[in-house]
């Protein structure tokens, strides 16, 4: 049987290593797969210029809403911009599409509206640079997107391969990427 | 008429039986020591007249008592073994024979009493008490003792009789000293310091002591000799013939020009050991006798007086109730690294395993500040990377987070090698406590010596004085 003083001698070798070896100093989580990533995107295939939605991956609650973003990814010398996006009617609501703030600066305004064909499951965002208005270039939310998933399970909203970009000389823009959006329903 | 006759003899006989039914007793004269033998008769007296008191001991009478003394050419006071007790006893045809001795120390009275079985042989029963005031109150203490003695408590009225300053054997503690082994000094010296010891110990007022010659009696009659009775068996055996609480033996040595003296003190009732003192001493030999004075006061728990500390001469090498160990060794070095092998008076060891530490403990400080600047650092890019709307911002803010994560990870790596080493250095520093016996201090308390202090350590002095 240890005695009173074996035992305290076992208590402090055993605080001391306690002490040193509990000490593991903290190291931060990265995680770099944001939708404005170009080494993300390169990950996916996605090369500027693009169109991709920012979050790409979500999971929310069926019925509730969320807003997802829709970026242009260094789409230069824009004069005009038509983006078609997929989505699965019987799982997802459009609620409402609103203008980002791609192309708008203090000298122009171009002229943005929407479509939504919801029989179709197809929504159509035009963008256009008017007049002697010059041709915008650089990265920017195109448009916010206001959807509530209808019934649990997986969807997904999709920019179609008909989406385009052209210049102000109606030259077509070369777009080397259209993403997706995930949306995980519970 | 027959009927009353029948009812006499009846009430005779059980009379009669009723007397042989008490147990006999007879009370020698006390053993006087340190007060007249007529004090000692006086009291003895009050004890005989207090015993059929009991009602449990019929007394035979001291007339008869003398006779049996007085044939067998005895003196009442020099009966004092319970062999001759026995002896008269069965003479006198009693049970039981009651013998004790008064004793004066200082201005403390001591009463040892006996019951001696006469068919044993054997002492059925002893009690003491230890009385602060004048004699007379010594009265009352026979009385008492008289009803303690016959295994009775003493009837309240007789208790409230006592002297208001007398005391129970509790308050005191019970005392004898054999003489300290001489190891490299003569017999004679050894002796005296033990004498003086012995007196001191009377000093401090807190124990009575027993007198040499009652100890030398019981070893002579034990067939020991002091110098033979070195063992705690035989000093506990030697103490509880005694009836003492304590008993302190010792050895004094001699080492080159330094003197040890060890001392213990231990319980006889469980043998354990009390207080054990050890000093060491460098510096003329007549020094001694204040060391030893010193460590009469410190065995039994109490700070010497000042005017015998200031009477100290030569040097102190220790003097250490409970001494140096391993255990406190490792509780200082737990605490800090090398503050154990300090203690141990490994000072080399001790400032080594303290630099050590320091040095290791510096390196983990830079390198945990190393790890907070990266951290912060890292914090700060990786939210603006997670905020920017700029693709090649965002890479700008991701390639420099990288680069802040990486010093992250190398710095909490080197904090965590270094706090590894550090670990270890403790570990070996508490295992080093352990393992190492502590060396007692130097403490030098006079410098008027001019005598040259040799470090000694504990083991030693055992090995030398094991020789």
């Amino acid at each position: 049987m240890l005695t009173i003083q074996n035992k305290l001698k076992s208590c402090a070798f055993s605080l001391i290593c306690f002490a040193f070896f509990s000490c593991e100093l903290e190291i931060p989580e990265q995680s770099y797969n944001d939708a404005l990533d170009l080494d993300y995107n390169a990950d996916k295939g996605i090369f500027p210029p693009a169109f991709v939605f920012s979050p790409d991956n979500i999971s929310i609650p069926a019925g509730s809403n969320q807003s997802v973003a829709i970026y242009a990814l260094e789409v230069d010398s824009v004069g005009g911009a038509y983006i078609q996006i997929n989505y699965d009617k019987n799982k997802v609501q459009i609620n409402s599409i609103t203008r980002g703030e791609w192309l708008v600066n203090q000298n122009q305004q171009p002229i943005f509206f929407a479509e939504q064909n919801i029989d179709a499951g197809v929504i159509d965002i035009y963008y256009s640079i008017l007049g002697s208005d010059e041709a915008a270039s650089g990265s920017g939310i195109a448009a916010y997107i206001l959807f509530s998933p209808l019934s649990p399970g997986a969807s997904t909203l999709k920019i179609t391969n008909t989406t385009n970009a052209v210049t102000k000389n109606n030259e077509q823009i070369q777009l080397n990427g259209l993403g997706s959006l995930i949306i995980n329903a519970q | 008429m027959m009927q009353f006759l029948k009812y006499i003899i009846f009430t005779s006989f059980l009379i009669i039986r009723f007397l042989n039914a008490q147990q006999t007793v007879a009370v020698l004269d006390f053993e006087a020591r340190g007060i007249e033998p007529f004090e000692a008769e006086t009291l003895t007296e009050r004890l005989r007249s207090e015993i059929p008191k009991t009602k449990t001991f019929r007394l035979v009478d001291r007339k008869l008592l003398d006779k049996i003394i007085e044939e067998q050419a005895l003196q009442q006071s020099g009966c004092t073994t319970d062999e001759c007790a026995a002896e008269v006893g069965e003479l006198l045809g009693v049970q039981y024979m009651i013998s004790g001795a008064i004793g004066k120390l200082g201005q403390t009275y001591t009463i040892d009493i006996k019951l001696v079985s006469v068919t044993t042989g054997a002492a059925e029963r002893s009690q003491n008490i230890t009385f602060d005031g004048p004699i007379a109150g010594m009265i009352v203490e026979m009385e008492i003792l008289a009803w303690e003695i016959v295994g009775l408590n003493p009837p309240d009225e007789l208790l409230s009789k006592r002297y208001g300053s007398s005391q129970q054997t509790e308050s005191k503690l019970t005392i004898a000293v054999l003489d300290f082994e001489p190891r490299g000094i003569s017999q004679l010296e050894s002796q005296t310091l033990t004498d003086r010891f012995s007196t001191e110990i009377t000093n401090t007022d807190k124990a009575i002591l027993v007198a040499r010659n009652s100890i030398g009696e019981i070893m002579q009659e034990q067939g020991y000799t002091q110098a033979e009775c070195s063992s705690e068996e035989c000093a506990a055996e030697i103490g509880a013939l005694l009836g003492v609480q304590f008993m302190i033996s010792g050895a004094i040595g001699k080492l080159g020009e330094t003197y040890t003296i060890d001392a213990k003190m231990f319980e006889v009732s469980t043998g354990a050991a009390e207080q054990t003192i050890s000093s060491t001493y460098n510096g003329p030999v007549d020094g001694l006798i204040t060391e030893i004075e010193i460590l009469a006061w410190k065995i039994l728990g109490l700070d010497p007086p000042s005017k015998l500390t200031k009477k100290r001469k030569g040097a102190v090498a220790s003097n250490d109730e409970k001494g140096k160990n391993r255990f406190g060794a490792l509780i200082r070095s737990t605490l800090i690294p090398g503050w154990g092998q300090i203690y141990s008076n490994k000072k080399k060891t001790g400032f080594g395993f303290i630099a050590g530490a320091i040095s290791l403990g510096a390196m983990v400080y830079l390198s945990h500040v190393d790890y907070q600047n990266s951290f912060n650092d890292f914090n700060d890019l990786y939210s603006q990377y997670l905020s920017s709307s700029n693709p090649i911002e965002k890479a700008d803010f991701k390639s420099q987070a990288q680069i802040s994560h990486e010093t992250i990870m190398s710095s909490s790596d080197q904090v965590n090698t270094m706090l590894y080493g550090l670990a270890a250095i403790w570990i070996v520093n508490m295992v080093h406590a352990v393992l190492v016996e502590p060396e007692e201090d130097i403490a030098v308390s006079n410098s008027d010596s001019n005598l040259i202090v040799k470090k000694v350590t504990e083991s030693e002095i055992h090995a030398y004085n094991s020789k």
